[in-house]
């Protein structure tokens, strides 16, 4: 006999022999067989929130952890002090506003390299002479190329 | 009402795993799920060991109500099935202990004992020389019908070793019932 044929036979057997209803799980019927552990699964919700509220308790009950806390405070509020507002714009670098501030420290100090004091004031002759009455009108890149010959 | 329909259906769609994490934290609607998930297969693994149908489903329901408990100790969530059906079977054994040693033979049910007629008698004969492993899977088998996947879940074991397990289980009492004189003049 095949194993297929086996099969058929065997298992109408079984089914007849055994009682194979599906049997259905009623949750009311089990909670009130069960009162205690139905009880004692629940109460861990309200366990689990607690816990986290102890745990953040336990860390701050430890002297070390109030003055950690009182450090980031203190670092927060000192950068809060220091970092520039909203409103306080960098400026942008533009030619100079007046003669004094054309006369930069690097056009005078490639002046003074290339031959001492007299250097210098030449430089600075020539840069208020070619200026004139318009220094707004001339860009930075102008005013380097003409400084630095 | 739609939205605690709704809520249902969320619930019964979540894997093992995240069931069995929310019933460790407290969630009843998961374990309840968990629970009706299972009790066909925890039925079926008790009943293949107590050969009665109403003491396997108070074993079922005992093994539940252990499980509620310990759930935290469950290390590894994804095996919830295995370790149910471990904690049944010490459910079942424990009823068997506590009761007068029965031979293996359905005890209580009044449909059985109408059908009762030597066909029956000797199928549950065999079934009851078989190991408790091979009884166990014939009765997961043709429980509910449950496929192999499930029954990999509650046994800890390959589906290869299933079917493995299953055959050889079958074969055994096909061979038993043919010497008493089945499958061959009444199919």
């Amino acid at each position: 006999m095949s194993e297929q044929e086996n099969e058929k036979w065997l298992d109408e057997l079984i089914r007849r022999s055994i009682e194979t209803s599906k049997p259905v799980f009623d949750v009311e019927q089990w909670k009130q067989k069960y009162p205690d552990e139905f009880k004692t699964l629940v109460q861990r919700s309200s366990r689990a929130s607690s816990r986290q509220l102890k745990i953040l308790a336990a860390v701050f009950r430890h002297p070390a952890a109030k003055v950690a806390a009182a450090a980031v405070i203190i670092v927060a509020v000192g950068l809060l002090i220091v970092r520039p507002g909203p409103d306080k714009q960098v400026s942008a670098p533009t030619a100079a506003r007046s003669p004094a501030e054309m006369i930069t420290a690097i056009s005078l100090t490639m002046a003074y390299r290339r031959g001492g004091m007299e250097a210098v004031e030449r430089q600075l002759d020539r840069t208020l002479d070619r200026l004139g009455p318009k220094p707004m009108s001339l860009s930075l890149s102008q005013l380097l190329q003409n400084s630095n010959g | 009402m739609s939205e605690l329909l709704a809520e249902l259906s969320c619930v019964a769609r979540q894997s093992d795993s995240v069931l069995v994490e929310a019933a460790i934290n407290g969630d009843a609607d998961s374990f309840a799920e968990l629970c009706k998930r299972y009790y066909p297969a925890m039925v079926a693994v008790a009943h293949s060991a107590l050969s009665d149908r109403h003491l396997a489903e108070d074993a079922a329901q005992q093994a539940f109500a252990k499980a509620a408990v310990s759930l935290p100790q469950l290390r590894k969530k994804a095996r919830f099935a295995q370790w149910l059906a471990a904690i049944c079977r010490n459910a079942a054994n424990d009823i068997i202990q506590s009761r007068k040693p029965v031979r293996y033979r359905e005890q209580s049910s009044a449909a059985a004992a109408e059908r009762d007629d030597d066909t029956i008698d000797c199928v549950r004969q065999a079934l009851g020389k078989l190991s408790a492993s091979a009884r166990e899977v014939i009765f997961l088998r043709f429980y509910d019908g449950l496929s192999y996947e499930q029954m990999s879940a509650v046994l800890g074991i390959s589906e290869q070793a299933i079917n493995g397990r299953l055959r050889r289980a079958k074969r055994r009492l096909a061979n038993y019932l043919r010497g008493e004189g089945f499958g061959r003049a009444r199919p």
